[in-house]
């Protein structure tokens, strides 16, 4: 028998606010970050996007990860540490010092959950790929940056001394070696530092499904505790890009993918009109704590909201482009549902996938239309955030549960001229909000969603 | 400053940061303490340790001499000898110097 599943627990790091409650009201407050690209990108290359959102760096040390931490680990598994932490403290569980020297854990207060029977979903798109580039770059450059210093010194000519100063220093690169870089550029880096931190010995999974990876990695935690596995999961999901050379926004700027124009406060706008892309994001992460029902009940946990369904389908159709007739994307939403045992018409809100670029809100719209019709409310979550790739789907899960315990969502931010009869949120109102569904669609053709509904156990806000 | 005081610095900047290492109270920290006797090192630590003195010196120590260090003050004259190679070689002296990052 299916056993439910409740979310107890929220943490939350994001360009607009760290923290649940921080996050919520800038999200109600439609607070945004956007900022012009670091000029010193322009140094290696043309963009023909200008504009992303960076992330002010959480002050780790008050969450107790001091210098050593920060250079033992990669920041996608900082900012899983952080996130969790906050969302256990939300949870009411709390953590015991295990060993101090090495900054370990146990969970108290979980109601008799054995650390066998606990375990973490992540999911992330790209890994610690700021530190696999760290490790490159301060291998490839340390040496041939002396060995132009060392020609410097021998040349007179102040011309070609000035173009080798300027090669110099373009030629950026940590100045260490990092002798945890092995761990630190592993793709499962935040799952498994924070199963260590935690002294969690149930599986520990780092799901990989691009834009998808943060709802995939709540479904997959929702479904080991529903099937009787697992009582507890930390599910969430990570991302981190950091680049002094711009690389990985080129990536993206090279598919053509990215928000156009100059405007930090009108350029991304999801599903309107004047859309252009989507805003790059540098990063952020929410991890839920996911319980038993009856467990999180009887330890009188917050019952923040219950997760009821989820699916996932493959487009099977190209890497980057999505499938235009959203066939699969209507086939993982019938999925999720029928899970839940609900009814479209049942459905109240959409959190939707909502990136912004010209193709994809328009098959993701009409897909909403033909099965909802204008009926629920639809926002994008990435009109505040940008797209923060595989930490999006859980930083949007995060928003549709406290949409449901709130009874309310946040405006999809600049959208002035939809483009479809939706019920799209053009300001925050109160709303019946009894069941909603968070979706998340990604290149390589993953989609994936969850539904997620106010339980009658919910707690008041 | 002269090379007493020099030292006494270095060493400061040592203890602070194997007591940072191995969270303990930095009273307990001599320059006679032994990292495996005394302070029960593992090799986990140890890379923690030589990661943690190349960020508050700011400086690379790959030198194969410093997986040999036995005691703190081994460490303390390992730093001093890097400082003067480093101001021989005419790099700037990574350390000691109140004006480098700490």
């Amino acid at each position: 028998m299916k056993r439910r599943v409740a979310v107890t627990g929220l943490g939350v790091v994001s360009s607009i606010g760290h923290g649940a409650g921080d996050f919520w009201r800038a999200c109600l407050a439609g607070n945004t970050r956007v900022e012009a690209i670091p000029p010193a990108w322009l140094d290696y290359a043309q963009f023909t996007s200008r504009l992303w959102s960076p992330l002010a760096e959480p002050d780790y040390e008050i969450w107790g990860l001091g210098r050593i931490e920060r250079l033992q680990n990669d920041a996608t598994a900082l900012i899983a540490m952080t996130a969790a932490f906050q969302a256990l403290e939300a949870a009411g569980i709390t953590r015991e010092m295990k060993d101090e020297k090495r900054g370990t854990f146990v969970l108290s207060g979980t109601g008799g959950v054995a650390p066998e029977r606990a375990g973490i979903s992540l999911g992330t798109g790209i890994g610690g790929i700021t530190s696999a580039l760290r490790s490159t770059l301060h291998q490839a450059l340390t040496r041939p940056k002396e060995s132009l210093r060392e020609l410097r010194a021998r040349l007179g000519d102040a011309g070609v001394l000035d173009l080798l100063e300027t090669i110099e220093r373009r030629l950026q690169a940590p100045s260490r070696a990092n002798a945890f870089a092995v761990a630190m550029t592993m793709p499962n880096t935040a799952t498994s530092a924070l199963s260590i931190k935690l002294s969690l010995v149930g599986p520990q999974t780092t799901h990989c499904a691009a834009c998808s990876s943060g709802t995939v990695a709540i479904g997959h935690g929702y479904r080991s505790i529903a099937s009787g596995d697992m009582d507890l999961i930390l599910a969430g999901g990570v991302e981190f890009l950091d680049d002094d050379y711009g690389a990985i926004f080129h990536s993206f700027d090279l598919a053509r993918t990215l928000v156009r124009g100059d405007d930090p406060s009108r350029a991304n706008r999801p599903f309107d009109r004047e859309r252009s892309g989507f805003l790059f994001s540098q990063g952020g992460g929410a991890v839920l704590v996911l319980e038993e029902l009856e467990r999180a009940r009887g330890r009188g946990a917050p019952i923040l909201a219950e997760v009821a369904g989820f699916a996932e389908t493959s487009d099977a159709h190209n890497i980057m482009v999505m499938e235009p007739e959203g066939r699969q994307i209507a086939r993982v939403i019938a999925g999720a549902l029928a899970e839940a045992g609900l009814r479209p018409d049942e459905v109240d809100y959409v959190n939707a996938h909502g990136t912004g670029t010209v193709a994809n809100d328009e098959t993701e719209a009409a897909v909403i239309g033909r099965i909802f019709g204008s009926r629920p409310l639809v926002n994008s979550t990435k009109s505040l955030l940008g797209h923060t790739l595989g930490a999006s789907g859980a930083l949007e899960a995060v928003v549709t549960v406290l949409s449901l315990q709130h009874q309310t969502t946040h405006a999809c931010k600049n959208l002035e001229d939809p483009i479809a009869d939706l019920n799209f949120v053009r300001q925050v109102d109160s709303h019946s909000i009894r069941v909603a569904l968070s979706q998340s669609f990604a290149f390589g053709g993953h989609n994936a969603a969850l539904v997620l509904k106010a339980s009658p156990h919910t707690a008041a806000p | 400053m002269g090379e007493t005081e020099i030292r006494a610095e270095v060493f400061q900047r040592v203890r602070k940061v194997v007591a940072e290492v191995l969270k303990i109270g930095e009273d307990r920290i001599t320059l006679e303490s032994r990292y495996t006797e005394d302070l029960h090192l593992d090799s986990f630590d140890n890379l923690s340790l030589l990661m943690a003195l190349e960020d508050e010196f700011d400086r690379s120590i790959e030198d194969e001499g410093a997986q040999q260090l036995a005691t703190v003050g081994e460490t303390v004259d390992f730093i001093l000898r890097q400082a003067d190679r480093a101001v021989n070689a005419g790099a700037a002296p990574p350390a000691p110097s109140t004006t480098l990052a700490s």
